[in-house]
């Protein structure tokens, strides 16, 4: 074994373990903001609505993430809109995202009792309150653990956007290994990179679960 | 029509031929009732006879396939525009139903809120009012439900009374004109009923307008004003309940009333 | 347009490299992963703690990150299986990760007085798990297992990254000739959907056959 690749670039893997915790908090937000309202579409009393929401949340299942990613990169030139590779991966996993987040959403809020909705309805608050401040609370509590799961995924994920030229941090292992050749180093500290920032992700869902546990 | 109709006050709530269908099949045959303000007026009937559903028609929670609610004077859910009638959105319903309030057969308290939070959540948050103010009115509140011990206790840390009795509670922070209880008590353990029961008594002599749908003959006896007895959608008397109940015209309401027997 | 028809032969052979890849690593993913969680079941923490390690580290990481330390990784340490074999091999790890952990769990749900009551009634150990658990298990764990596979075949597109020229790799070279990105992007996103899919319809084929057993049973 040779750790002066590693230590020597020890600068290079930082600043690339940075840009995947940025892309993957960036998609992690992204991705659930996007998929709140495709998850009240999905059950609108409006067809063309529930239509579209449909088809978005099959098509985005369907697709493998690489494809989104590469739609967003080599795709998106075509109709004239250019996103630099960070932006473009950002796009395409946070689209790819979006169409679980919005299913296990739609799951949770069906999860909470019909007679919740009710009681709201003949208490005379308006749904947007209603959601906000009485359903939502209860439905995170079905919703964060497969959410949670899926937001690991996304960490896993974001190691895509190096095939669109990305340089984080499966990116630059990839550079170095090709400066370097030794990629058995250089792949075990990265490895051990991606399974604490997993740790800390779980820890910080654990800690967010707490939070709406009810008190005994 | 009663002699009594004419020595009550004006009435408060009307309902005029209103139909329900649900899945193709008519769970309300058109229903006419007037109910007077600050009276008491129950609806009995076996289940499957439409009378939830007919209460839940009178709050729009069920939105009924014909005939019309008229609340002091006002047809409810529905607006005039020109000659013709518009359909209100869910949004325009709304104030109507903080004037009538609702009370659930399964509480449908807020799980992640205590007694005092479930009372003050929709007079803070939809009214806008204060919350000390809301808070003191609470407190009154639960005083008046005798759960002035339990107001940081949360829903499932109760017993099944003690929630009804907050969900009584909060429905009267919106201060209702009137109250919808439904079956408020058939979730409950015997001896749990009776503390709803008297809850709604002291409500009922406080002059408060109650529409409930109820088994609870002994309390419908005692304390309603007006008894409507449905069956199969349709309503099949109606009347004093110590006329109705004691001497029962129809066969229908006899086997009724030799089944729950109390 | 043309450049479908072009690229056709090439389209064709990458799907069915796709194909037999995800077939082979389902198969050998699914037993291993079982029986490895039978084996912890069986064997206690010298197996299953070992087995969660590893299953921790395999769902953690980046499919990627695996499939670079199968294809550079290994050579290095004197083991060339090439792209092919390297991409069979890391989605093989990935997928015995994941199987081992669907598998235990529908191993946890069988109810432990069942194996009592084999007990009681003189059934050995291989009869009560081929006759009872077994099926058992199966109908908890197809969901999951159905759930898992289908959408793991998306997975296969990053073998591209490691030279290997299934649907995604053919897709990136037709891009380079024919800038027409979209269509074939959407091209091979179906053909992955159309093997999902594939794989859904065994699902529901399989779980009425095991459905009829449950009627028998309650």
């Amino acid at each position: 074994m040779e750790w002066s690749v590693v230590t020597g670039n020890a600068g290079l893997l930082a600043a690339a373990t940075l840009n995947t915790v940025a892309i993957a908090a960036t998609t992690i937000v992204l991705s659930v903001v996007l998929a709140f309202p495709l998850a009240l579409m999905r059950d609108s009393r409006v067809a063309p609505l529930r239509v579209i929401a449909g088809i978005y949340s099959w098509t985005t299942r369907a697709m493998p993430t690489l494809a989104l990613l590469f739609l967003a990169y080599y795709g998106l030139p075509e109709l004239g809109i250019y996103l630099d590779p960070v932006p473009a991966a950002v796009a395409g996993l946070t689209v790819s995202a979006a169409g679980y987040n919005m299913e296990y959403i739609r799951a949770a809020l069906k999860a909470v009792p019909r007679g919740q909705y009710e009681a709201c309805r003949a208490l005379g608050i308006p749904f947007p309150l209603a959601l906000r401040r009485l359903i939502l609370p209860q439905a995170m509590r079905i919703l964060l653990p497969p959410l949670s799961s899926n937001l690991t995924l996304l960490l896993k994920g974001s190691a895509l956007a190096s095939l669109v030229a990305v340089n984080e941090l499966t990116g630059q292992a990839m550079a170095l290994i090709s400066d370097t050749y030794r990629p058995i180093e250089i792949l075990i500290v990265v490895a051990v990179v991606y399974l604490a920032l997993n740790g800390v992700l779980v820890a910080v869902q654990k800690g967010v679960e707490r939070q709406f546990r009810l008190p005994a | 029509m009663e002699p009594a109709e004419a020595r009550r006050p004006p009435a408060i709530l009307e309902v005029h031929g209103v139909v329900k269908r649900l899945g193709g099949v008519e769970v309300l045959k058109g229903i006419n009732f007037t109910v007077a303000e600050g009276s008491v007026f129950a609806i009995i009937g076996a289940s499957g006879s439409g009378k939830s559903t007919l209460l839940r028609c009178l709050n729009m929670l069920v939105v009924p396939d014909d005939g019309e609610i008229v609340w002091k004077g006002q047809r409810v859910g529905w607006t005039k525009k020109g000659p013709a009638w518009v359909r209100q959105k869910e949004r325009e319903l709304l104030a109507y139903r903080r004037e009538v309030g609702m009370v659930f057969q399964s509480f449908n308290l807020f799980p992640q809120m205590t007694a005092m939070e479930n009372i003050i959540e929709a007079p803070v948050q939809v009214l806008k009012r204060p919350r000390d103010e809301v808070v003191a009115e609470a407190r009154v509140l639960l005083d008046k439900v005798r759960l002035s011990h339990r107001s940081s206790a949360y829903p499932h840390q109760m017993s099944g009374g003690e929630q009804q009795r907050v969900a009584i509670a909060r429905a009267l922070a919106m201060k209702p004109k009137a109250l919808l209880f439904d079956e408020v008590t058939s979730a409950l353990d015997p001896e749990l009923k009776g503390e709803v029961l008297t809850v709604m008594r002291d409500l009922a002599d406080e002059g408060l307008t109650m529409i409930l749908v109820s088994h609870e003959m002994g309390f419908v006896r005692g304390v309603a004003d007006e008894v409507l007895f449905m069956h199969k959608g349709v309503m099949c008397e109606r009347g004093r309940p110590e006329e109705v109940l004691r001497a029962p015209r129809t066969p229908e309401l006899q086997t009724f009333l030799q089944r729950v027997v109390d | 347009m043309d450049v479908i028809v072009a690229q056709f032969p090439r389209f064709l052979a990458a799907t069915w490299l796709t194909i037999w890849m995800f077939a082979l690593v389902t198969v050998l993913s699914t037993i291993i992963g079982a029986a490895l969680a039978i084996l912890s079941e069986a064997a206690g923490k010298a197996v299953s703690v070992p087995l969660a390690i590893f299953s921790w580290v395999f769902r953690g990481l980046p499919e990627l990150v695996v499939l670079l330390a199968c294809y550079l990784a290994l050579p290095a340490a004197g083991l060339d299986l090439g792209p092919v074999g390297s991409a069979i091999l890391g989605f093989t790890l990935i997928g015995i990760a994941y199987q081992a952990e669907i598998f235990r769990a529908g191993l946890a749900s069988v109810d432990p007085k069942l194996f009592e009551a084999t007990r009681a009634l003189g059934m050995n150990w291989r009869l009560t798990m081929r006759r009872i658990v077994f099926p058992q298990v199966v109908r908890t764990v197809l969901p999951a297992w159905a759930t898992f596979s289908a959408g793991n075949v998306k997975a296969f597109a990053v073998a591209s990254a490691i030279a290997v020229t299934e649907v995604m790799a053919v897709t990136r070279q037709s891009i380079a000739m024919s800038n027409q990105p979209f269509l074939l992007i959407l091209v091979a996103a179906g053909i992955y959907a159309a093997i999902a899919s594939i794989l859904m319809v065994l699902e529901v084929l399989v779980s009425r056959r095991f459905a009829g057993q449950t009627g028998a049973n309650s």
